[in-house]
């Protein structure tokens, strides 16, 4: 019950604080608003396709020149009107070595007979090797068709090969040959500046406890018969909660008025949210405790935070980066929750997510086990 | 029977020793007065006694209970005026009072009667509404009193509750103090105003450097130093011309202690020093306007125990 009071004390005291409020809520529309139409041009002609660049070995028993066939179509019209750059090696080893340093979008290994496409993905360019595996999938699915054509009927094997015919021939309906579904700079925005600001509700959990002791009133709360982890847990859940409520109020603001896409799950969407919030505001409440001056815990917040938004990707995309850039990224937690969310959203896939949950729980287990710990040390932080 | 009982008691902080070897007892229905300037210890041991700090040695007991053993239970016997004001800017009179109420276990009904009566008793009935960031200092002051009392503790902890505030809200707070334990609360008054304590307190326990170097009775406090004659001289100059070391120098004088336009000259009773401490003013040219001659209270005993004022 004595937590319960705090929750709710707190809860009152952070809903009161409307410049703050407003600030968290009105800034980042503003700027999904400014920077989606900023870089609209930017996101509306992808992300860079003409850098698509494809490794592959046809490394086929016997060979299949049915196969060979078709592939080199499909290199073909992908050069040609997608702009992407193939290049064969016969070594395989080569091959796998050139996706580990990520110097190719993808590498496809087509191996066996019958044929199939092995492929690796460059884990820093998410949307481009999303588009060259939606591409290979068509064309295997493509190729299928084409096969039973080529047993049943071999004359109509010409009107097929080309994919423009094929696509009007009435044998072959290829649709998901194009460029893979991504967000434009309003849905990127959307989660991004999201992502953005709940990173400065580190502060909100920072001002939370640190605003106890410049008032002397944590000490007051402490000379009352209530624990310190009940004092601690009140405050973190009381500034964890409107921190969720604030950022709800975003991401349906930009879903319902702004347009954004926030994708079919959003359970998921949700979930991931809330736990990157613990996260936040964990880390504010472990600085309250360990820094002795508010002045040195801001400035170290409002250092730390831009620079960990810029390697989540908040301001220009990774894929835009650089290589170097996506590999420090990982230190960032709001790189794991903008690709969670961008993934799910757009891919369907969840294995950033799973990663996203962990480093967010992870984070929060350790900042409250700090906080605890320092409160129980520091004293004075409350007086 | 002894509601605080210390023993013994130590804190340190590093190598400065804040609470030193101080034992006390404070009885049932007593305004129990801790006097000294500061940086004397008294802050520190109200601190130890609300658990807000950890013993090092000794041992302080509540109602017979530990406080280390029973923290829960020792700190829901009291109720704590803190020196700095601890109330919430951004919440309601009401508000605030009832959220330090609720966490000694009030509820409801109950919990809204309580807080609304400790709101009365200090006179804020009709700002129950609004916020204490337009409050003068001293509503705050008696905010931070309500935000103690609702909870109707056996024994209320007032450290400096009335530093920086108008002559009429100190009275106000004097007056409450006198009433909340006239209805039973025990209390422990903090202080370095001679003054207040001299007026409220049933028993002092004065505090110099971390030690009790004195216990008892206004009067029996002032009985310590009934061997000595206080004259006061009042002069049309300032007063910081003085030479203390001089009057110092006359035989009989033991403590010299100026002010604006006054001297206040504490004797030996046995010595006749009259004439030669007026001559010590006319010889250095000052216009006096009195000279008064004063029974000891307790700034002077405090003066005379320690060689400096409360104030210093």
């Amino acid at each position: 019950m004595i937590i319960l009071n705090i929750i709710s004390k707190e809860i009152k005291q952070l809903l009161r604080d409307y410049k703050t409020n407003t600030l968290m809520v009105l800034f980042p529309i503003v700027l999904i608003v400014i920077l989606g139409a900023a870089f609209s041009g930017v996101f509306e002609n992808g992300v860079d396709i003409e850098g698509v660049n494809v490794l592959y070995t046809i490394d086929i028993e016997g060979g299949d020149p049915v196969f060979e066939n078709a592939f080199s179509t499909f290199r073909e019209y992908m050069t040609d009107e997608i702009g992407m750059v193939f290049e064969e090696t016969s070594d395989v080893e080569r091959g796998l070595s050139e996706i580990e340093n990520h110097r190719y979008t993808a590498y496809l290994h087509i191996k066996g007979n019958p044929p199939r496409i092995d492929m690796y993905r460059n884990k820093n360019s998410g949307f481009e090797s999303g588009i060259v595996e939606n591409a290979v999938v068509s064309f295997l699915e493509s190729y299928a068709a084409i096969n039973v054509i080529a047993r049943n009927d071999p004359a109509a094997l010409s009107k097929v090969h080309q994919p423009d015919s094929a696509a009007n021939s009435g044998y072959v309906r290829v649709t998901a040959i194009d460029r893979k579904k991504q967000p434009g700079s309003t849905d990127y925005y959307a989660v991004t500046m999201l992502t953005l600001i709940l990173m400065y509700s580190s502060l909100t959990g920072f001002w939370s406890i640190r605003s106890e002791a410049d008032a002397k009133t944590g000490a007051r709360v402490l000379c009352a018969p209530v624990q310190r982890y009940q004092y601690l847990t009140g405050k973190i859940l009381g500034s964890i909660s409107v921190t969720i409520v604030q950022a709800f109020v975003v991401l349906l603001f930009s879903k319902l008025v702004l347009k954004a896409n926030w994708g079919e799950d959003l359970l998921t969407v949700a979930v991931l949210i809330i736990t990157y919030a613990i996260m936040t505001v964990s880390l504010g409440a472990a600085l309250a405790f360990i820094f002795r001056t508010a002045e040195a815990a801001s400035g170290l917040m409002n250092t730390i935070i831009p620079v960990f938004v810029f390697l989540g990707g908040g301001y220009v995309p990774l894929a835009v980066l650089g290589d170097q850039i996506s590999k420090i990224s990982a230190i960032s937690p709001v790189r794991w929750i903008n690709m969670a969310l961008i993934n799910i959203i757009y891919e369907g896939s969840y294995s950033d997510a799973y990663i996203s949950l962990a480093v967010n729980l992870g984070l929060s287990i350790l900042f409250i086990s700090a906080a605890a710990w320092m409160s129980g040390r520091r004293k004075n932080a409350y007086a | 029977m002894a509601i605080v009982k210390m023993e013994q008691v130590i804190k340190k902080f590093g190598d400065v020793t804040a609470v030193d070897k101080v034992s006390l007892e404070i009885e049932e229905g007593e305004i129990f007065g801790l006097l000294g300037p500061n940086g004397a210890g008294k802050s520190t041991a109200i601190n130890m006694i609300t658990g807000l700090l950890t013993i090092d040695k000794g041992s302080i007991s509540i109602y017979g209970k530990d406080v280390r053993k029973d923290k829960m239970t020792t700190k829901s016997y009291v109720g704590i005026v803190p020196q700095d004001i601890a109330i919430y800017e951004d919440l309601t009179s009401l508000e605030n009072v009832k959220f330090f109420a609720s966490l000694y276990g009030l509820r409801g009904k109950m919990l809204e009667e309580a807080a609304l009566e400790a709101l009365e008793f200090t006179g804020l009935s009709e700002k129950k509404n609004q916020f204490p960031k337009n409050f003068s200092g001293g509503m705050k002051r008696r905010l931070n009193i309500a935000c103690a009392i609702a909870h109707k503790p056996k024994l209320i902890i007032m450290d400096e509750p009335t530093v920086g505030i108008d002559p009429q809200s100190r009275n106000h707070i004097l007056q409450s103090v006198k009433k909340l334990n006239e209805m039973g609360s025990t209390i422990i008054y903090t202080s370095h105003y001679m003054e207040e304590v001299e007026e409220i307190c049933t028993r002092i326990a004065i505090m110099d450097h971390g030690k009790v170097i004195a216990l008892g009775t206004c009067m029996e406090l002032e009985n310590m130093i009934n061997d000595r004659d206080v004259v006061v001289v009042t002069v049309s100059e300032p007063a910081s011309r003085v030479d203390e070391n001089s009057i110092r120098e006359i035989p009989g004088v033991e403590n010299v202690d100026v002010g604006e336009n006054t001297v206040k000259i504490t004797s030996a009773k046995e010595v006749t020093n009259l004439d030669k401490i007026i001559q010590y003013f006319i010889k250095n040219r000052f216009t006096i306007k009195s000279v008064e001659s004063k029974t000891p209270d307790l700034e002077t005993v405090f003066l005379s125990l320690t060689g400096r004022k409360l104030r210093d």
